[in-house]
């Protein structure tokens, strides 16, 4: 092992070129090991944000297949169109709700209904509480199938669990007083009502409202207030013209009392239902799946919903995509860079290696004897490198994250404002930004955890010699065809 | 009947053109307890037989055996590995180790193991004049005839039957060389070795117990005794 012992001579007596040599290998080290720690942060990262955000699945009807039968019978019958929704069965929705990977699940049923014995929160424009003049749009629920407009004072949200009603869940909504939907109130008429709604009209929990049918206005309900919420949403700018588009005239009840003032025929049905996944990855298993069920899908579809989890991903995608680039290119350019560098100093060391190889020293322990002092080099700058890695990593990572998020928001926005109603992937509800629901979505990519583990050092060793090695061994090549003669020769 | 160490068998060698070579066929024995040494004038090939002597170089024709075996076959760096110590006319030391260093590298090199190393070291050191002080000095802090003491320690050092050494004095003063003579000599006959030098210096070569003479490629022999 006499060539060890003489590696560590030279690199003592060359202490400039180690020192140089040093300095390269600790920045390599660097970069590669913070473009490893990100990427590991940024899959870990990701892989939590999966988990916690899930996706989500909605079972709702086809409405291009029950547009496109429409337009078929349409054109063998004339007379108006008729758009004709079929509800969901709940029989459907369990069947599919038994499935693997399904979390929980809420049932969506919409209807609008007119306030009987309390007034509603007026929209600037509209006359108040007889507002039938008024609010004759298209109101939610408003029986499709029959055509033409309903006039309505409320919306009426029939959910399973408000909690995971879209407004509930995105934070948009929040129980202030009371509790929400639950799954057992099915079957019982109970309402959550908005905060405003319930103080214009000295209404509190325990209380109860009567509301009709906008259908029939002989279907009435009496509905006990279980709950107040507050919101934040601003509505859209139809709200200014109707009022049940105003997010204060929302009222959530049970599915079951929403069927109710829909009418009979919807006993037993809902309009969609949404099912969380206990993981975004589980997704497309979850539809392969869902598609065995006997459930239709001629007339209705699922609709995997992982757009949050796209976006919110996306940019610790990208800086993990970043973070791999820089490990390659770094570790290919270090590897070249100290190639040259071993190269030049073989070059430079000719005369040495002749001298050795004519007391009869092997060309192997020749190269051997420029691994080690690379070799060496590279433990030190491995060392070195990991006490500086984390710091660096860590600015690095954040910096990368942050200006992908930033970007990610601006096109986010960008594609928002040019959607049709302002409404955007992510369910942002009325006058919600989109800066808003991505700040609020994002939190949890917000900033990378970035920690240099063993594992990540262990890699970068592994990296580190196999660069030194390399770097090493290549130019050593050159040593095998050296003649001693010819090298003393020269140099002489 | 004595057995040769090396052996030159029908060796020809030249440089560019085989019509013209340095030497032709050449047939020459070498052996133990025998200080050889080569002369000739400039350009007659004294340094290229010496490179073929210690395996820096191998014959363009004919073969060269150690003990009985070709050095060809036995591969050039095995051969000097084992078996032969070179001193330099340019010394040759390594220029960033110490003189110790330089003389411990090639006794690790060559495998040639004595208890207490350094202590070894030292001694033939001091035997050639090199202090300890400044046998623990980089070699390029020495002068050029104090190299050429620590360049031919190191061969003395290694412990192979042959050593060859082109003009191993011609850095060094009258007393010094006379000194370092006196040492190869010993080196051959009270430790039975084989000592090939090349020298200029017709007083070396008298008291060489061989004197070969390189002129025109012809190899003339003279024997002292």
């Amino acid at each position: 092992m006499n060539f060890i012992k003489r590696a560590f001579w030279s690199m003592k007596a060359k202490k400039g070129k180690t020192l140089l040599q040093l300095v390269i290998f600790t920045v390599i080290c660097v970069f590669v090991l913070s473009g490893l720690t990100i990427q590991s942060a940024a899959k870990a990262s990701s892989e939590l944000a999966r988990q916690e955000l899930g996706g989500s699945v909605t079972l709702q009807v086809d409405r291009e297949a029950a547009m496109e039968q429409q337009r078929s019978e349409q054109s063998e019958t004339e007379g108006p169109p008729q758009f004709t929704s079929t509800p969901i069965s709940l029989d459907d929705a369990a069947s599919i709700a038994a499935l693997d990977h399904v979390n929980s699940y809420n049932y969506s049923v919409s209807a609008s209904a007119n306030a009987e014995d309390f007034d509603i929160i007026e929209s600037s424009t509209s006359s108040v509480s007889d507002s039938s003049e008024t609010n004759s749009e298209q109101a939610p629920g408003g029986d499709q199938g029959r055509g033409g407009m309903v006039q309505a004072d409320l919306t009426v949200n029939g959910t399973l669990t408000s909690d995971e009603a879209d407004s509930f869940s995105d934070g948009e909504a929040e129980i202030v007083d009371g509790r929400g939907i639950e799954a057992s109130d099915a079957g019982s008429n109970v309402a959550v009502i908005e905060q405003t709604l319930a103080e214009e009209n000295d209404l509190a929990v325990g209380d109860t409202i009567t509301i009709s049918s906008s259908n029939d206005e002989d279907t009435t309900q009496e509905l006990e207030i279980v709950g107040i919420y507050e919101t934040s949403s601003a509505g859209s700018d139809q709200a200014m013209n109707f009022s049940f588009l105003n997010p204060y005239n929302t009222v959530y009840v049970p599915y079951t009392a929403a069927n109710t003032l829909k009418g009979e025929e919807y006993t037993d049905t809902v309009e969609s239902v949404t099912y969380q996944m206990d993981d975004a990855e589980n997704i497309d298993a979850f539809l392969r799946t869902a598609e065995k069920t006997d459930v239709d899908f001629d007339v209705y579809e699922l609709d995997a919903n992982d757009d949050l989890y796209q976006q919110m991903v996306g940019p610790i995608e990208n800086v993990a995509s970043f973070a791999k680039n820089i490990v390659y290119l770094v570790t290919v350019a270090g590897a070249i860079i100290l190639a040259l560098i071993v190269m030049l100093s073989i070059r430079e060391r000719k005369y040495e290696m002749g001298v050795l190889m004519a007391i009869g020293e092997s060309k192997w322990k020749l190269a051997g004897q420029f691994v080690t002092e690379i070799v060496v080099t590279a433990i030190v700058a491995i060392g070195l490198s990991s006490l500086f890695g984390n710091p660096i990593a860590n600015v690095l990572g954040n910096q990368l994250l942050d200006q992908q998020t930033t970007a990610s928001a601006e096109a986010a926005s960008t594609s928002m404002q040019q959607g049709p109603g302002g409404g955007g992937p992510m369910g942002g509800g009325p006058g919600q930004t989109v800066s808003d629901v991505f700040s609020q979505s994002s939190d949890a990519v917000r900033s990378l955890n970035i920690n240099v583990t063993w594992e990540n050092i262990l890699l970068l060793g592994g990296i580190g010699l196999a660069v030194a090695i390399i770097s090493a061994l290549i130019p050593s090549i050159s040593i095998l065809r050296l003649q001693p003669k010819n090298i003393l020769t020269k140099q002489e | 009947m004595k057995t040769a160490l090396l052996s030159f068998k029908n060796v020809s060698y030249w440089y560019t053109d085989k019509e013209n070579p340095l030497f032709q066929s050449v047939n020459i024995d070498f052996y133990k307890n025998t200080f050889y040494t080569i002369t000739g004038t400039s350009g007659s090939g004294k340094t290229t037989f010496l490179s073929l002597a210690g395996g820096l170089d191998k014959p363009r024709e004919g073969d060269i055996e150690y003990d009985g075996k070709s050095i060809r076959k036995m591969g050039l760096g095995k051969f000097r590995h084992d078996y032969v110590s070179i001193v330099f006319q340019s010394y040759n030391l390594i220029p960033y180790m110490t003189a110790y260093q330089n003389i411990a590298s090639a006794m690790a090199i060559t495998g040639t193991k004595v208890e207490n190393q350094e202590d070894f070291i030292l001694k033939m050191l001091a035997k050639v004049g090199i202090s300890e002080e400044q046998a623990k000095q980089r070699v390029l802090t020495l002068s050029g005839g104090q190299q050429q003491r620590v360049a031919i320690t190191r061969a003395f050092c290694c412990d192979t039957e042959l050593i060859v050494a082109d003009e191993p004095t011609g850095n060094l003063d009258d007393e010094t060389s006379k000194d370092i003579l006196k040492l190869f000599i010993d080196l051959a006959h009270q430790e039975n070795k084989c000592v090939i030098m090349v020298t200029h210096d017709p007083q070396i070569a008298a008291q060489s117990d061989v004197n070969i003479q390189l002129s025109n490629g012809s190899f003339r022999m003279l024997q002292h005794v």
